[in-house]
């Protein structure tokens, strides 16, 4: 019981006045607490706000404009949508990859009759059995590009340059 | 609890210092008390009640009446601050030497012999847990009711009984092992 007592003696305890003064002053002058107070009522009017159904509304205008924004192009600008077509654009495209396609295949026999020219000019030094040899072997490959390839009248026209 | 206290909490949320002001000048010293006798040390109770109030008077726009006193929301800052401040004090000063800076000046001492006592009484219940230390506190030395104390520790009111009947108990253990008398 006397211990009771004790600890009720200790209410007498008191905080120095001059400390007491100068918390009391400062705390009340700090003035933080009108930023807290202006921050918890932007706080307030946020959360108002998305309460209120404004961020679904929002939403719903915002998914409307994006799906929307095709048809609705095409009813304010249809001269735009018109001028584009596709059928006309992929046939230009075609008859430009069949006028390469043409260029290409005369380059390539333009180039056939050079080499084989080339091959008869190296050739020409050439003496003896070798010379012979090699003149039977591109008599053969004549023969052979002759009877394979389709325009005649060309290789005729070089067997008989090389003969 | 403070006459027009409903009142005055109501200014203080809507900003208004001098309400503020006059719970600061009701609330203070219970608080400066509570706080010194779980710390012993006059410096470290003038700087945790001066973060106390500051606290409370930044957030009071917080507070919600949950049907507690005031007082409970002021304790209970007070409690979580002193924790805060043993966790860091921890590191830097051994429990031993803060107990010889135990300090009741408050003119309170009729005589020597009543000051040596309430040294000692401060000196045993900084040794109790924290839990004890609360209860007695605000059971013995503010007279808070059983609810208040249970708002504050945040416990059943059966909790709060139970915890103030063992927290005298081991009080009273210690005080007669050291000193041979209660």
């Amino acid at each position: 019981m006397e211990l009771i007592e004790l600890l009720k003696k200790l209410r007498a305890i008191k905080a120095d006045s001059g400390y007491t003064k100068e918390s009391r002053a400062f705390i009340l002058n700090s003035g933080k607490h009108e930023n807290a107070n202006l921050m918890f009522f932007a706080k307030e009017i946020i959360s108002g706000v998305f309460r209120s159904g404004w961020s679904i509304a929002l939403t719903a205008v915002l998914l409307l404009l994006t799906i929307g924004s095709f048809s609705v192009l095409k009813v304010l600008y249809p001269i735009t949508t018109a001028v584009v077509d596709v059928t006309g654009l992929k046939a230009e495209a075609q008859a430009i990859d069949a006028q390469i396609e043409l260029t290409n295949v005369e380059y390539a026999s333009a180039t056939g009759i050079e080499n084989k020219t080339s091959t008869a000019r190296m050739a020409l030094p050439l003496t003896g059995q070798s010379a012979k040899r090699k003149q039977a072997q591109s008599g053969q490959s004549a023969v052979s590009a002759e009877s394979t390839s389709t325009p005649p009248t060309i290789d005729s026209v070089l067997n008989m340059l090389s003969e | 609890m403070l006459d027009g206290e409903i009142k005055l909490i109501e200014s203080a949320v809507k900003g208004k210092a001098s309400a503020f002001g006059l719970l600061y000048d009701h609330y203070q010293p219970k608080i400066y008390r509570f706080v010194l006798i779980k710390v012993s040390r006059k410096e470290d109770a003038e700087d945790i009640t001066h973060q106390v109030f500051l606290n409370a008077w930044q957030n009071i726009s917080n507070y919600k009446d949950l049907g507690f006193p005031f007082s409970s929301w002021l304790y209970r800052i007070a409690k979580n601050q002193v924790i805060d401040k043993y966790r860091t004090k921890r590191q830097e000063v051994d429990l031993e030497d803060v107990d010889a800076e135990i300090s009741v000046d408050s003119g309170i001492h009729e005589n020597i012999e009543i000051k040596i006592r309430l040294e000692r009484v401060m000196k045993e219940i900084k040794n109790l847990k924290q839990d004890y230390q609360d209860v007695l506190i605000m059971r013995f030395v503010e007279d808070l009711s059983i609810k208040e104390v249970a708002a504050v520790v945040e416990k059943s009111e059966g909790a709060v009984k139970l915890m103030q009947h063992r927290a005298i108990k081991e009080l009273k253990k210690v005080f007669e092992e050291k000193h041979g008398t209660n």
